[in-house]
């Protein structure tokens, strides 16, 4: 029975030696472009430049354009709450 | 009490510019086209800012706003002209490249060349970090449909730019052990 348990232990070695070879195949899957296709570090990289692309517009002062209209369409509810006033 | 409601909307506003400048020209790849989106967004957000339900995400209500404005926009200018200016121009041009400011000059080009679908979920999830499901309520598709967008949008930008690391997961190079990593 001993002996027995010796040769199970080291075929069960063996055997997860074997294991390990054949799990690192699923992960290689060029063809696909579904989920799981890119290695993590490829896109934590795409991750990183597009933040950094996305951020350095995000950082451009802005143009006085946009804080004048936003005035504009403030100033006009104004008025039209003054016309409201008047007309009633 | 009208007033204040006012001004605080004005200032919220004010304060997403920054970001709805960067959606719209990573978007469009037009810096003009892209101010005239947000200002189209900003115009059209005050006029309909009775539908907007206090305590819901004013961003995303406004990211939505701006690409139904933009895919409207080019769903006119794609009857006019069949061919994206600069496409082909982009493509010679995205190659590997040394410096880290080139490789975002060469990131912006590289973004133009994806659909427009993929852009979008990427930007929308990649750059602004909105979660699949607020994507996929702005964007009016399954949580599945967006997850698929931006895992394409990813693979082809790592082969445009020859991402490292991309390559060496093709069909012939299997990773050692030390890189096999839990996904």
């Amino acid at each position: 029975v001993l002996s027995g348990e010796a040769h199970s232990d080291t075929g069960g070695e063996r055997m997860a030696d074997e294991k390990k070879t054949v799990v690192q195949i699923p992960y290689v899957d060029a063809t696909s472009h579904e989920a799981h296709a890119l290695a993590p570090i490829v896109q934590e990289e795409i991750g990183r430049r597009l933040r950094a692309v996305y951020g350095v517009i995000a950082a451009e002062p802005l143009p006085e354009k946009f804080a004048r209209l936003l005035e504009e369409l403030a100033k006009s509810d104004a008025d039209e709450d003054l016309e409201r006033e008047t007309d009633t | 009490l009208i007033k204040s409601g006012t001004s605080q909307l004005q200032d919220e506003l004010g304060k997403l510019v920054p970001n709805l400048r960067a959606f719209a020209r990573s978007l469009s790849g037009n810096a003009d086209q892209a101010d005239d989106l947000v200002q189209e967004t900003l115009v059209k957000a005050w006029k309909h800012r009775a539908s907007f339900e206090p305590g819901t995400n004013l961003k995303a209500w406004l990211f939505t706003i701006l690409r139904n404005c933009f895919l409207s926009e080019r769903r006119k200018r794609k009857l006019e002209v069949e061919d994206k200016d600069g496409f082909y121009a982009a493509r010679v041009s995205v190659h590997g490249s040394q410096s880290s400011h080139m490789d975002l000059v060469d990131f912006a080009k590289a973004l133009e060349l994806l659909p427009v679908e993929q852009k979008e979920a990427l930007l929308l999830i990649g750059a602004e970090g909105f979660s699949y499901e607020e994507a996929s309520a702005m964007c009016g598709c399954a949580v599945g449909t967006i997850k698929s967008r931006v895992n394409r949008a990813r693979a082809k930008l790592a082969e445009l730019l020859h991402v490292e690391g991309a390559k060496d997961y093709g069909p012939d190079q299997f990773p050692s052990e030390s890189d096999a990593r839990p996904m």
